[in-house]
């Protein structure tokens, strides 16, 4: 009994003292002062981070992300300000979207999401793709659907490291659509690709924004361009399209500003009705680069041309100033455009753009557009800059052949798709027969065989005063500057065979393959596309050096 | 005896006592919380609130006190609405103070642990910020801008795609 009373009294004791350090410990918690200065009226710096933080969060969008620019204390207070939201194993990415608050982050991480995006909201989606390692493949996000529409923004919306994939094939649908409320769609890092593009309709307003960055658009499905812009505004910057019918389709009123973009394998690059800014970019494989009303040349509208000093370098002090393009450049397989002899003097598009701005009042009817066009890249057969094909090279060719056949056996003469590829450099037979042929005279050959100073025009280099090259601090030896020195004698690429990638010389004739020039002609054009993947940053040669 | 509330001694750091209901001064949580370790009798120092500020929170609780009685107190819906433009009102004419006295508020309400004070101040204070450019909260709070042009430049980037 005695014991048990002791236990208690001792467990007491315990308990008051418990309770005594608790009090001693809120008391030094009071006596901590509220801020640093007490003497000195209180400041809004003089909040803890965490009551920045809270006041921030209470403000509007898009104001909570303005005050992240004040200062250093204050981004730290509204990064605390927003929250992220993660979508975790088991749950749908619209349960989180809709907790989420206007200008929250969505974090998906990496996997395969088959599910429909209703977004009323102004969020951020950021997919946390994992890249591969030894062990394991990349681990992308995926949104995809079987759906032409797979997203539907209506409100802002910002999309970072997604996949969007559809299988649906849809002209008048968007695989991300804009709402009646979306003011702007930005994508940056993403993928879209399947059936169904990207398409602005003309229901929305002219302050409709897309905004593009380092995106892949991919095998969207005839008729459907990549990027169909019938209203607002499109930028695109740093993306990548390929394998699709059209690229980017600008139509009449919609500005553009397309820079730093690679446009291949597309029946047409870019079609330009509307205004805005073209430079820069990279356009190669396409059956048609460039085409539109907007784009025209400015020699034909009876303008004269500027008087600036003509010449790559003229606009910037670089080979790759505002320059002009030559109709005949810009639908390089369109065989019913007239060619135009293009002067040195008409490189600068912008300049002529700005002329004819001049030139007819801004209420005439028939005044074009302005369109800037400078620095972009048609990459073409280049017979100037091509390597001197090599024994080396004519070896490695052969060899090739000749395993190919052992594994596979002699092709088929009745498939006449072999006919397409008979003059390329893995079955030339030129290779057989012509044991001593001179490489570097392949190229001299096929020059001046050509009925055309076109394209060869990458001699005309030789037409500056300098006689030289022209600097090349890019390193794009492999692309002709559009707009660059032109010949005298004739256009640039009046012939689609000057384009290596234009479907009519790709799939050219059985007869044209059958010719030995042809045959030549091909296999180095061949060689060059082979070789330029690898060796886009080979310095220009001097064509007179090339040519041997 | 029983309706009677119980009144609690505060002190504040410059040696105001101030005698409040206990139902008042249970408003804030931390003085709740030091109420049932030491029990009503004993006075509750507040070393680091200031006797205006404390002043001001009290005045506070007391009508937020009073509005939650009011409203159990209402029969009809229509008055529900009344009560709340009334304390609404009271609410605007309890915030035409100086920032200073704000920001001081907000610091007690939050050592205090008023939710809906902090919660009032907080917004009132956002109300102020919002509208402004950074430049313009720099200029009205007095701000330096500690950024560097290449962070500036990285965080209007990030939050380029809320305005563009």
């Amino acid at each position: 009994m005695g014991k048990l009373q002791g236990q208690q009294k001792k467990r007491g004791r315990k308990e008051n003292d418990k309770r005594q350090r608790k009090r001693q410990k809120k008391q030094n918690k009071l006596q901590l002062p509220l801020r640093a200065r007490p003497d000195q009226p209180a400041t809004l710096e003089d909040l803890p981070l965490e009551l920045l933080a809270r006041i921030i969060r209470k403000m509007p969008f898009p104001q909570r992300l303005t005050a992240a620019g004040v200062s250093k204390r204050w981004k730290e207070a509204s990064t605390e300000a927003r929250s992220r939201k993660l979508v975790k194993p088991g749950m749908t990415i619209m349960e989180v979207i809709e907790n989420a608050r206007p200008g929250d982050t969505i974090l998906l991480p990496p996997g395969y999401y088959p599910e429909l995006l209703l977004i009323e909201k102004p969020l951020r989606i950021i997919g946390q793709p994992e890249p591969a390692t030894d062990e394991r493949p990349a681990r992308p996000v995926v949104l995809q659907s079987n759906r032409p529409v797979l997203a539907l923004c209506n409100a802002r919306c910002y999309f970072e490291n997604v996949t969007m994939r559809t299988g649906a094939i849809s002209a008048d649908r968007s695989i991300c659509c804009f709402g009646p409320d979306c003011p702007a769609i930005l994508m940056k890092n993403c993928e879209l690709g399947g059936a169904s593009g990207l398409l602005v309709p003309n229901s929305l307003g002219p302050k409709t924004k897309l905004i593009l960055r380092n995106c892949h658009l991919h095998s969207v499905g005839s008729p459907m361009p990549a990027i169909a812009m019938e209203a607002g505004s499109l930028t695109a910057h740093g993306c990548t399209i390929s394998d699709c019918e059209v690229g980017i389709e600008i139509l009449e009123g919609v500005r553009a500003d397309l820079r730093h973009n690679n446009i291949s394998f597309t029946g047409c690059g870019i079609l330009m009705d509307g205004i805005g800014r073209i430079s820069d970019n990279v356009l190669w494989g396409n059956a048609c680069h460039m085409q539109g009303a907007a784009l025209h040349d400015p020699s034909k509208d009876g303008t004269q041309p500027p008087a600036t000093p003509a010449g790559p370098q003229a606009a910037n002090g670089s080979a790759a100033g505002p320059s002009a393009l030559p109709a005949h450049l810009l639908s390089a397989a369109t065989p019913g455009m007239p060619p135009t002899p293009a002067t040195p003097q008409d490189l600068s598009i912008g300049e002529a753009v700005h002329r004819r701005k001049r030139a007819h009042p801004p209420n005439a009817d028939h005044a074009p557009p302005p369109v800037y066009l400078s620095n972009n890249h048609i990459r073409t057969r280049e017979r100037g800059t091509a390597p001197p094909r090599t024994p080396a090279q004519k070896r490695i060719r052969t060899r090739i052949r000749d395993l190919t056949r052992s594994i596979y056996g002699r092709h088929d003469d009745n498939y006449e798709d072999w006919e397409m590829i008979e003059g390329s450099d893995l079955d030339s037979e030129g290779d057989e027969s012509d044991d001593s042929e001179d490489f570097s005279s392949a190229d001299d050959d096929s020059s001046s065989g050509s009925n055309d100073s076109s394209i060869g025009s990458d001699n005309d280099w030789d037409t500056d005063d300098d006689g030289g090259p022209p600097p090349d601090p890019d390193g794009q030896a492999m692309f002709e500057f559009m707009g660059g020195p032109v010949a005298d004698g004739g256009p640039i690429g009046d012939d689609s065979s000057d384009d290596d990638f234009s479907a009519s010389s790709f799939y050219s004739t059985s007869d044209e393959s059958s010719d030995e020039s042809s045959i030549d002609e091909s296999s180095s054009s061949d060689d060059n596309e082979d070789n330029g993947a690898d060796q886009v940053n080979e310095p220009i040669q001097p064509a007179a050096n090339a040519n041997g | 005896m029983a309706g009677k509330a119980v009144e609690v001694k505060l002190y504040s750091c410059d040696g105001e006592d101030f005698r409040v209901p206990s139902t008042v001064a249970s408003r804030s949580e931390t003085v709740k919380n030091m109420l049932e370790d030491t029990g009503e009798e004993d006075a509750v120092p507040l070393p680091n609130v200031h006797g205006r500020t404390l002043s001001l929170v009290l005045d506070f609780c007391k009508r937020l006190v009073q509005y939650e009685k009011d409203l159990q107190d209402i029969t009809e819906d229509f008055q529900h609405g009344q009560l709340d433009d009334e304390f609404n009102a009271w609410k605007q004419d309890f915030l035409d103070i100086d920032q200073a006295v704000l920001y001081e508020l907000i610091m007690a309400a939050n050592f205090l642990n008023v939710a809906e004070l902090l919660d009032l101040c907080c917004k009132e204070v956002a109300r102020l910020i919002k509208g402004k450019s950074p430049e313009e909260i720099r200029a009205y709070f007095h701000i330096k801008n500690d950024f560097t042009p290449q962070e500036e430049e990285e965080v209007r980037r990030e939050n380029q795609w809320a305005f563009e």
